[in-house]
């Protein structure tokens, strides 16, 4: 089944198309999720809820764009939310103050899959608008001016959030992983 | 293209975004600045290095089978929902018809009998004398209240009230319709 023949079934609430929609896209549309939100539970709720949405409306969707980078939207759009509903979450929990009063003790917000990763706890303490530029360029691999059409932003904003949030990432990153090579960590050093 | 020119550009060039007259002077510019050189390569390093750790590690990560379980069932319900829908809509149809000629029926009944439901409708009467009269019974009930002023004393005082004596009186009245006389001859 190719794409328009996929999305004509969705309109239709065929489950064969759905299934399929979930097989081809699912686990690339959680792994975006988890780096979107840091925390492979509330990924794996997001993700579903994005499917859930997308055969809601699939016959509003006109075919402009792939059937990943519908799907890629209507999960940003949740994740937006989910950080918003947590953000108001953590002005009132005591055990998220504490949290926030205390980075230096490391990912706790964290899964223990994504407490192994230095990089996803680094990517963790950027903003929302800062990971999704960093997610959007270096995992979904998109262009800058796709980067802007996607987030509704200038390709300007886009190229100084990047950078931004790669001077973050280069600050945040232990120094032991030596991701960026000897000139990145140097340069950080001498900061 | 100086130094500030090319880095501005920098994501542009690495994107193979730019024109190729940008594209040609920032090669120009490249060739001449080893400062810009490594800007680009530790550019490319980072791009490179970030994209492979989230791939790695991402990599064992997959959709849980009772997600994409909830999902299939989430689309049942909405079939089931929109077949419900689809029902009512296809009742429609059938109803229409019946409904509108009982609305009709119900407005012609009015029309010739003057509406003769509800409790207090006037009824309507056969004429009483020849045949050529038709009477109409109408009940007028008239409340009103007449207002009086009573004046008593108490001690020293006068204390004055308002009362109200509530009267009613119902009349019947014959409203006939006379109709003319057909012309002589």
């Amino acid at each position: 089944m190719d794409e328009a023949q996929l999305v004509t079934a969705l309109r239709r609430q065929d489950p064969a198309a759905a299934q399929e929609l979930v097989q081809s896209c699912g686990d690339r549309l959680l792994r975006s999720a988890f780096l979107l939100c840091g925390n492979e539970s509330d990924a794996q709720d997001l993700a579903q809820d994005t499917f859930v949405q997308a055969l809601q409306s699939a016959h509003r969707f006109r075919g402009r764009s792939s059937v990943y980078t519908w799907l890629h939207a209507i999960l940003l759009n949740l994740t937006r939310h989910y950080h918003r509903d947590r953000k108001r979450l953590v002005g009132n929990d005591e055990l998220a103050r504490q949290d926030i009063a205390a980075p230096e003790e490391g990912p706790s917000r964290l899964d223990a899959e994504a407490a192994s990763s230095a990089l996803a706890a680094a990517l963790g303490r950027l903003s929302g608008p800062h990971r999704e530029v960093v997610v959007l360029r270096f995992y979904e691999d998109l262009k800058i001016h796709e980067i802007a059409m996607r987030l509704a932003i200038s390709p300007g904003t886009v190229k100084s959030r990047l950078h931004y949030a790669i001077g973050e990432l280069q600050r945040l990153l232990p120094a032991e992983l030596n991701l960026f090579g000897a000139t990145g960590t140097k340069e950080t050093e001498q900061q | 293209m100086n130094c500030r020119g090319f880095q501005n550009n920098l994501f542009e060039y690495l994107d193979g975004a730019l024109s190729s007259g940008a594209r040609a002077a920032a090669e120009r510019h490249l060739a001449q600045c080893e400062a810009c050189r490594q800007v680009l390569r530790r550019q490319q390093q980072i791009a490179q290095a970030l994209s492979e750790r989230f791939h790695r590690d991402t990599a064992g990560m997959a959709l849980r089978p009772e997600a994409q379980r909830r999902i299939l069932a989430a689309l049942a319900d909405q079939s089931a929902d929109r077949a419900e829908r689809n029902w009512f809509a296809g009742l429609w149809p059938r109803l229409a018809w019946p409904a509108a000629i009982t609305a009709g029926l119900l407005v012609a009944a009015w029309l010739v009998a003057g509406f003769p439901f509800g409790p207090r409708a006037p009824r309507a009467v056969a004429a009483r004398s020849s045949g050529r009269e038709t009477g109409v019974a109408v009940t007028i009930n008239i409340s009103d209240c007449a207002p009086t002023y009573v004046f008593r004393r108490e001690g020293n005082f006068v204390i004055d009230a308002l009362t109200c004596q509530p009267r009613v009186a119902a009349q019947t009245l014959w409203l006939t319709l006379n109709q003319k006389p057909a012309p002589k001859g």
